[in-house]
C-alpha cells in the first residue's frame, strides 16, 4: 500500500486498516519528527502493532530505529530516488551563470518553516519579488505565537529573535508568484509529484537560479527535528549554482555523510547544528546576509572559487554516484 | 600613584631602547621594571619582543605589567617574574572616568558608533570592514587615518594563522574611503588629549564629553581596542565609555577579550549578542564574524532597538555600578 501526505490523517485514524495486511510504502515527510525524535505516524503504527514491511523515505540513524525497533522499517535508494531525487536527471543543460541578483528562494506550500523563512528574508531586505516566491498569506501573530511556544528559548531570547521577522502587513498578506504554474494542481502534462511537473518547474525557475548568487532551498518541514531530503536542493546542483538549504538540524551533516555531496568553503554551516528552528533560520540568513553587501563582480569571483565543489556535486548527481553512496546506508 | 615618577617606568617611547640594551641601569638597579601600556602585544605563539629580550638577558627581577597573566603566558616565559599590577592598570587608564557620572539620555538616532584615532592595522581592518558592511556612518564613526590600497594583502602576507581568501571581499576597496579621514569637525577627538595616564583624568573626561552624544544616540558602540590584531587580551579604558554612558558595546579586541573582561574585571556581557567570534584566533575571521553578528541588528527599527536595550537594563546597571563602586578593581586585585 502506498501512502502519501494526503492519507496521513486517514492512516492515523485507522481509516486504512482494511488494507493493512500488506507492505506499507510511506512517502514524503510523514509530518516530520519532533524534538524527542518521535513521529506521529510511526507512533500510530506502533500502537497498531503493525508487523509488515514499511518503506520510508527517511534514512534513520540507529538511535531512532531503536526507538521504533518493533516496526519493520526499511530505507532503499530505489524507493527514495524514484520518488523525488531522480527528478532532475533529464535536466543536463542549464542557462549560463549570469548573476543579476543576490538570492532566490521558492516557497510554495505554507508550512511554518517557510513562513519563518520568507518573513526573515523580507526583514533582511533580501526577499526580491521576481526572484523569490511566496504562494501563501501569513498572519504575523502566527509567527510570533510559534516563537513564543518554544520551551528551549528564554523570554529574552524570544524577545530578541522575534525582532528578525517582518511585521510588514502588506508583505505578509501578499502572494508573490513567479510563474503561471498553479502549484496546488497537477499540470496538463502530469502530476505535480512527477518528473514532468518538475521539468516544467525547472523551465520556469532555472533562470532565477542561474541569475542569482545563491539559491536558498526551502526544505519540507524545515521546522522538524530530523533531516529529510527532497529534490529541492538538486535544482541548485543541476544548475551548477550555489545553494543553501533551510532544512532540519544536521541536514548538511546528513547530506555529506549519507549522500556524499560536498558543502562549499565560503559558507559557514554552524547553523546546521542549531536545533531550534527559529534560531537556526536567523543564523542561516544572517550568515548569508554578509554576502549581500558584495558587488555582482565579487559574487562571481566567489562563485568561481567554488567551481571544484560545484562540478563535483554536478557529476556526483548525474553519474549516480550519490545513489551508490546512499546504498551503503540502506536498511 | 603617579606612574611617570616611579623608578624603572618604561612607557611606549622606551620599548625600543630597552630591547636595544640601552636601559641597562633599569635592569641592574633594585627596583622592579614597570612596563606601561601594551608593550607591542603578543604574537600567535604568545611571544613578545620585550619579554624575549628580558629572557635573553636572564632578567630575574619582578616585572610589573598591565597584562593579566594566565597560565599560557606563565608557561611561555617560565623564567621571568612577570606580575600583573592592578594598581598600575587602574591608574594607567581605568580609573580616569570615575568623575564622569552624568550622561545624556539614551535617545537612539543611529545604529552604530566607533571611534578610530590611531591607524594600526586592526583599526584599518575595522573601519574598512564597517564601510563594506554599510555600517560606517561618518556622523557617528571616525577614522583619523588613511589606508593604502594594499593594506589588506600586506597584512595577510605576514599573518601567522591561515586566512580564507574570500574574506578579502568583506573589506572595502573604495579608494575615496581609504584616502579620506572622517573626523567630527569641532567635536574632533583632540589629538593632543591623550587618554593615557601621563595626561590624567580631566583629559579623559573631556574626550568622553565630546563623544557622549554619539554614544547615547547609537544602539551599539563598536569599541576599537588597542592592537586588536594581536593574540593576547589587552583591556583599555575604551569600553568604559559605554559602561559610564549606560550603553551597549561590543569590542573588536584580541581573541578572548570579552571572556577576559568577564573573568578578570568582573563586568558582564550582554545576552542579546552572540560572542562566538570572541574565540576566533584569526583577526580577519574574528572581525568578519563580529560584523556579521551585529549586522542583523542594523535592520531593526528604533523601537526594536529600544526594546532590546530595555531587555539589557539589568546588565547595563550592573556594569555601571560595578565600575563606579570600584568593585572591578577588587576583582582585578584578586588576580595580581
Amino acid at each position: 500500500m502506498y501512502v502519501d501526505s494526503s492519507y496521513y490523517e486517514d492512516l492515523m485514524l485507522d481509516e486504512l486498516s482494511p488494507r493493512f495486511n500488506t507492505e506499507l510504502n510511506l512517502s514524503d515527510h510523514l509530518g516530520g519528527f519532533d524534538s524527542s525524535g518521535r513521529n506521529k505516524i510511526l507512533d500510530s503504527l506502533l500502537v497498531k502493532e503493525f508487523k509488515h514491511h514499511i518503506n520510508l523515505e527517511y534514512l534513520l540513524t540507529e538511535d531512532i530505529r531503536e526507538t521504533y525497533k518493533d516496526l519493520d522499517l526499511h530505507f532503499s535508494v530505489e524507493f527514495k530516488s524514484n520518488l523525488d531525487l531522480i527528478r532532475y536527471k533529464e535536466h543536463t543543460t542549464h542557462p549560463e551563470i549570469d548573476f543579476k541578483n543576490f538570492l532566490c528562494s521558492f516557497n510554495r506550500s505554507h508550512n511554518m518553516g517557510r513562513q519563518l523563512l520568507v518573513s526573515i528574508l523580507n526583514k533582511f531586505k533580501i526577499f526580491k519579488p521576481g526572484y523569490c516566491s511566496k504562494f501563501f498569506e501569513i498572519t504575523d501573530n502566527r509567527i510570533f505565537g510559534y516563537i513564543q511556544s518554544f520551551d528551549d528559548m528564554s523570554d529574552k531570547e524570544k524577545l530578541v529573535y522575534e525582532k528578525f521577522f517582518t511585521t510588514d502587513d502588506t508583505f505578509l498578506k501578499t502572494k508573490y508568484e513567479l510563474s503561471n504554474i498553479d502549484p496546488s494542481k497537477p499540470t496538463e502534462s502530469g502530476s505535480w509529484l512527477g518528473k514532468d511537473y518538475c521539468m516544467e518547474l525547472i523551465n520556469n525557475f532555472q533562470n532565477k537560479v542561474t541569475e542569482s548568487f545563491v539559491y536558498l532551498a526551502s526544505e519540507s518541514v524545515a521546522e522538524g527535528y530530523y533531516p529529510f531530503f527532497t529534490e529541492k536542493f538538486l535544482l541548485g546542483v543541476a544548475s551548477r549554482s550555489l545553494f543553501i538549504t533551510y532544512g532540519q538540524p544536521q541536514w548538511y551533516a546528513h547530506l555529506e555523510k549519507y549522500f556524499g555531496f560536498r558543502k562549499y568553503d565560503i559558507f559557514d554551516y554552524s547553523f546546521d547544528s542549531i536545533r531550534n528552528p527559529v534560531i537556526r533560520v536567523v543564523e542561516l540568513v544572517n550568515m548569508l546576509n554578509k554576502f549581500s553587501n558584495l558587488s555582482l563582480f565579487e559574487l562571481h569571483d566567489l562563485y568561481l572559487s567554488e567551481m571544484d565543489n560545484i562540478e563535483f556535486n554536478y557529476n556526483h548527481y548525474f553519474s549516480d554516484d550519490y545513489e551508490r553512496h546512499l546504498k551503503m546506508y540502506e536498511y | 600613584m603617579n606612574i611617570e615618577q616611579l623608578p624603572n617606568y618604561i612607557p611606549y617611547s622606551k620599548y625600543k631602547p630597552l630591547i636595544n640594551g640601552e636601559l641597562k641601569d633599569y635592569i641592574n638597579n633594585k627596583h622592579p621594571l614597570i612596563l606601561f601600556d601594551e608593550i607591542g602585544g603578543f604574537e600567535y605563539d604568545l611571544s613578545n619582543d620585550i619579554f624575549d629580550y628580558l629572557t635573553s638577558i636572564n632578567c630575574n627581577k619582578p616585572i610589573l605589567t598591565e597584562y593579566i597573566i594566565d597560565d599560557r603566558l606563565r608557561n611561555k616565559y617560565p623564567n621571568l617574574d612577570i606580575r600583573f599590577s592592578a594598581e598600575l592598570k587602574n591608574n594607567a587608564d581605568l580609573v580616569h572616568t570615575t568623575n564622569y557620572n552624568i550622561h545624556p539620555e539614551i535617545n537612539y538616532k543611529n545604529f552604530l558608533c566607533s571611534f578610530n584615532r590611531t591607524g594600526h592595522i586592526g583599526r584599518q581592518l575595522l573601519v574598512n570592514g564597517l564601510h563594506k558592511f554599510g555600517m560606517f556612518n561618518p556622523d557617528y564613526c571616525s577614522k583619523s587615518f588613511t589606508s593604502t590600497p594594499n593594506y589588506f594583502d600586506s597584512f595577510v602576507e605576514n599573518i601567522e594563522v591561515e586566512t580564507n581568501d574570500f574574506n578579502r571581499k568583506f573589506f572595502t576597496d573604495d579608494i575615496n574611503f581609504l584616502n579620506n579621514t572622517f573626523i567630527f569637525g569641532d567635536d574632533q577627538w583632540d589629538e593632543n588629549l591623550e587618554v593615557r595616564a601621563p595626561l590624567g583624568t580631566p583629559m579623559m573626561v573631556k574626550n568622553i564629553e565630546k563623544l557622549e552624544k554619539r554614544l547615547t544616540e547609537s544602539f551599539i558602540h563598536l569599541v576599537s581596542e588597542t592592537n586588536s590584531y594581536k593574540y593576547y587580551p589587552f583591556v583599555t579604558e575604551k569600553f568604559l565609555m559605554s559602561v559610564i554612558t549606560r550603553g551597549l558595546f561590543v569590542t573588536f579586541g584580541q581573541p578572548d577579550w570579552h571572556s577576559h573582561v568577564i573573568k578578570y574585571f568582573g563586568f558582564k556581557m550582554f545576552d542579546i549578542f552572540d560572542y562566538s567570534f570572541d574565540g576566533i584566533q584569526n583577526p580577519i575571521h574574528r572581525l568578519v564574524s563580529l560584523l556579521s553578528m551585529i549586522q542583523k541588528f542594523s535592520l531593526l527599527s528604533n523601537d526594536d532597538w529600544n526594546d532590546l536595550y530595555q531587555s539589557q537594563i539589568d546588565i547595563i546597571e550592573f556594569n555601571y555600578d560595578h565600575y563606579f563602586s570600584g568593585k572591578y578593581y577588587e576583582v582585578m586585585c584578586s588576580y595580581e
